[in-house]
């Protein structure tokens, strides 16, 4: 038998090898078989290797894809919620501004006293909006996952620099209980809860009734609770089901004084932290927000 | 048309605030109530609006945390009140023609009106050439 003419080159290196004199003999036969059973052997375990790796970029595609999917989702929704926010309150100021035109023509300081107040209270909801789509901007990229130890002054100093607009000149009282040991967690993810719920409890008050917001953050190993409570309008539970699920699910609900946006962001920031929020109120007596999320302590 | 009363529903009381001022001045005689719980108006409605022997007008807010604007007028129909004095005017945001589309199918919706609302727009809208 004769080598055949022209083989792959691989092949014929192989083969000159095991035939150094180019006769095919009984001996190098079995040798070259041998050899030959290896490179299938190895053949089929780098195919189960490359099917494998195939599977996994597949499903990782997927996931990315999904993911993907549910952020564009949610961007939408959230850019259609926030311009309508923002249209409701830029035409409540053009039309309390021609308000103003009309009452300044005519001198009436008692309306134009009143247009003034509500003028301020608009552009301050317009405010608290633009707020919550910047955090929600920030929070979408990594900056809510650096965790800190978190410093009870430090946090305490953020949230009424970030609340003071909406507290000047109202007769607010607002009681800290921090109760920290050594608490390991997201600086800017507690900003973002205390600021929002506090900001709703300052805007959902009684009118010419002293404000009283009790904020608390307590924590154990395995868990770690925000509430805060107020004594404000409160809400009729009977009739909100179908409206908290809208201000917590759907930005578009909130043609409502930037209730919305805070609720959502909330929702959003605890969904992805495993988080639960329990949600008590009462018309004319007040409400109590209760979030809480796993401290995962091994991590 | 001329109205006697005129009924605002709006969740916003800045809103609320505003649009009576220019209803006021579009139609000084007439008596102007405003709501912003929608559900305050559904039950208003069945104690006293449903019995006028007179045209009334609703500025009605399409989109409210509680209740869309569509949803509302569903409840008054599911009520079987009497709606046949009331005329509404749909109170928008922005105008969307799958809106204008859902307005068809309900009778009692005169027109659109865009905010902010003004005498001029009111005009248009109530003579349908909005």
């Amino acid at each position: 038998m004769k080598i055949p003419e022209n083989p792959n080159r691989l092949l014929s290196r192989q083969l000159k090898k095991t035939f150094p004199d180019g006769e095919l003999t009984n001996e190098g036969m079995n040798k070259f078989i041998e050899l030959v059973n290896e490179v299938y052997y190895s053949h089929d375990e780098d195919r189960l290797i490359y099917q494998r790796a195939e599977q996994i970029s597949n499903r990782e595609l997927e996931k990315t894809n999904e993911e993907l999917q549910i952020k564009n989702d949610f961007l939408d929704t959230f850019n259609h919620g926030m311009a309508h926010d923002v249209k409701n309150h830029t035409s409540n100021i053009i039309g309390l501004v021609n308000m103003l035109k009309k009452y300044s023509e005519k001198q009436n300081i008692d309306m134009i006293k009143q247009i003034n107040q509500q003028l301020e209270m608009s552009a301050n909801q317009l405010t608290s909006i633009v707020q919550g789509f910047l955090y929600l901007s920030r929070s979408e990229s990594k900056i809510d996952n650096q965790f800190t130890i978190i410093k009870k002054d430090e946090l305490i100093e953020f949230i009424n620099l970030e609340i003071q607009f909406l507290t000047k000149g109202k007769n607010v009282t607002i009681n800290y209980n921090f109760n920290l040991n050594d608490l390991f967690f997201s600086r800017h993810i507690l900003k973002i809860i205390f600021v929002n719920l506090i900001s709703n409890s300052i805007k959902y008050s009684k009118p010419n009734k002293e404000c009283i917001i009790n904020v608390s953050l307590t924590h154990d190993f395995n868990n770690l609770e925000l509430k805060v409570e107020d004594n404000g309008i409160g809400i009729d539970m009977k009739h909100a089901q179908k409206k908290l699920y809208n201000l917590f699910n759907q930005p578009e609900s909130s043609e409502n004084k930037g209730f919305g946006v805070g609720l959502f962001l909330i929702k959003k920031i605890t969904d992805r932290n495993n988080g639960t929020i329990n949600f008590n109120s009462e018309l004319n007596v007040g409400t109590q927000v209760a979030i809480k999320f796993p401290l995962e302590i091994n991590k | 048309m001329k109205y006697n009363t005129i009924i605002l529903v709006d969740d916003n009381p800045t809103t609320i605030f505003y649009h009576k001022d220019v209803v006021s001045e579009f139609e000084p005689n007439a008596d102007i109530v405003s709501f912003d719980n929608p559900y305050k108006f559904i039950d208003e409605f069945k104690q006293t609006f449903s019995k006028s022997t007179e045209p009334i007008l609703l500025l009605l807010d399409i989109n409210m945390p509680e209740i869309r604007g569509f949803e509302l007028i569903e409840l008054l129909e599911e009520n079987e009140e009497d709606m046949s004095k009331l005329d509404i005017l749909i109170v928008t945001s922005s105008k969307l023609n799958s809106d204008l589309e859902k307005a068809s199918r309900y009778p009692n919706i005169i027109g659109f009106i865009e905010k902010p609302i003004d005498i001029d727009k009111l005009n248009k809208a109530l003579s349908g050439l909005n």
